[in-house]
């Protein structure tokens, strides 16, 4: 087995993101997660005429990005024992495939909500402020925030919500 | 189900987190990987290299194809005997069943040249600024305007002059025979053999073999031939020239022929240098 060009490029666009997400665990930075993904991949490119030696390309991809975010963590800090930083990677690995892909789906509706309710969704979900402060940012009433966050988060939850109760619960 | 909430809230909230727009874009990253993968870019430059001949291939077939179809020549093509057809020229050819005659666009106009099988008459237009040239598989033939006869087919080429002056040239060798009014040239590819007549002459000879034969040919006549065929300038004192001669020379070097000639006619040839 050995990938054609158009085959690297599928399983590239299928897994990109859910993979940088995967990576964004361990890292906490979206640079050095994304790094990491590039370097999988081009590993995977100039392996790619061992291919049937792996069983399956998903798992390989997954385990390849924990295995070098490990490396690279302690590579930065060598006193962290591995043990540590894995610690919070207890998730068996299936569940933590799955739920880089449910994350990869919900960044990609907080990219398809409404520019003025994404604005106001990142200021209390990312930055954290109340919703007075931003109401004073942005001159809209603390009532009218309110609606934006619910109706946000109601959309992240529903459309992915029913999607995961359907193949899991 | 309330578990699955909270795994789908903490979710958001890591997503949240970490969210900037345009960043984990796929068609960014892939755009990244392919310019870091040299052997990827070259399999997409290739890919493109294809695309690009491809499309250079099309254009080229079909400009060959307009090409062609612009310059296709005129092909004559005779279903019975005595076919008589008109060139541009004013040329007339009589045909023979099956004969073929073939010439271009150009015909008339910067040359006249055509291509020939079969059996035909050339009845040619004089013209002194653009000869006439008969292109058969084994010979080329070369006049102004005159009449005369080619017959073409798989053994070789034979040419009958019935007025004027033809220049007749074999493929091979590639000497140049003057043929006039009611002489005949015959050459056959196989063995390389030129057979020259006129009324009570003859002369033949095979390139392969090296054999030359003369029929009670004048010396005048002899020295042409032997001039083309060795490729040598000969001559002799004009009162000779009317000298016939019989006789065959097999393997003979042209020294040796000459001292026969000599010998045998009493003449006095000489080669010039």
């Amino acid at each position: 087995m050995q990938f054609s060009e158009k085959q690297f490029s599928k399983y590239f666009h299928t897994h990109y993101r859910p993979l940088c997400l995967h990576a964004l665990h361990f890292m906490g930075n979206v640079e050095e997660a994304e790094d990491v993904v590039q370097e999988i991949f081009m590993k995977l490119w100039d392996k790619r005429d061992q291919l049937e030696t792996i069983q399956s390309i998903k798992s390989y991809l997954y385990k390849a990005v924990r295995n070098n975010c490990l490396t690279r963590i302690r590579d930065a800090k060598p006193t962290t024992p591995l043990e540590t930083v894995a610690h919070d990677q207890l998730l068996p690995e299936d569940e933590q495939e799955e739920r880089s892909e449910m994350e990869a789906r919900i960044w990609k509706m907080i990219d398809e909500l409404p520019e003025r309710r994404r604005q106001i969704f990142l200021m209390a979900k990312r930055d954290g402020l109340s919703y007075r402060d931003i109401s004073e940012q942005t001159g809209l009433t603390v009532k009218t925030i309110e609606n934006h966050v619910f109706r946000a988060m109601q959309s992240l939850r529903t459309k992915d919500f029913n999607a995961y109760l359907f193949f899991f619960a | 189900m309330q578990q699955n909430r909270n795994d789908i809230d903490e979710s958001i909230r890591f997503v949240a987190q970490h969210y900037r727009q345009g960043v984990f874009d796929t068609a960014k990253g892939w755009k990244r990987l392919t310019h870091s993968l040299q052997e990827f870019r070259r399999v997409q430059y290739l890919s493109l290299v294809t695309r690009v001949a491809a499309v250079a291939l099309l254009l080229i077939v079909t400009g060959i194809g307009i090409w062609i179809s612009v310059n296709r020549p005129s092909q004559l093509l005779a279903e019975s005997d005595n076919t008589i057809f008109s060139l541009p020229d004013h040329t007339e050819v009589v045909m023979q069943e099956g004969a073929e005659l073939t010439y271009d666009r150009h015909f008339g106009n910067r040359y006249r040249h055509v291509s020939m099988h079969g059996n035909i008459r050339f009845s040619v237009t004089h013209d002194e600024t653009m000869p006439f040239i008969v292109f058969t598989p084994t010979a080329k033939i070369t006049v102004l305007g005159t009449v005369f006869n080619v017959s073409e087919n798989d053994e070789g080429t034979e040419l009958s002059v019935i007025s004027g002056k033809v220049l007749f040239t074999p493929e091979s060798p590639a000497v140049q025979i003057l043929c006039t009014k009611g002489m005949r040239v015959h050459y056959r590819e196989k063995g390389k053999e030129i057979n020259v007549f006129s009324d009570d002459t003859s002369i033949f000879y095979s390139a392969e073999r090296n054999e030359l034969s003369i029929n009670n040919a004048t010396l005048e006549q002899l020295l042409m031939l032997l001039s083309q065929y060795y490729n040598v300038q000969m001559k002799a004192p004009e009162e000779e020239l009317p000298l016939r001669l019989t006789s065959t020379f097999s393997g003979k070097s042209i020294i040796e022929i000459l001292n026969i000639i000599n010998i045998t006619l009493d003449s006095h040839i000489q080669i010039v240098n």
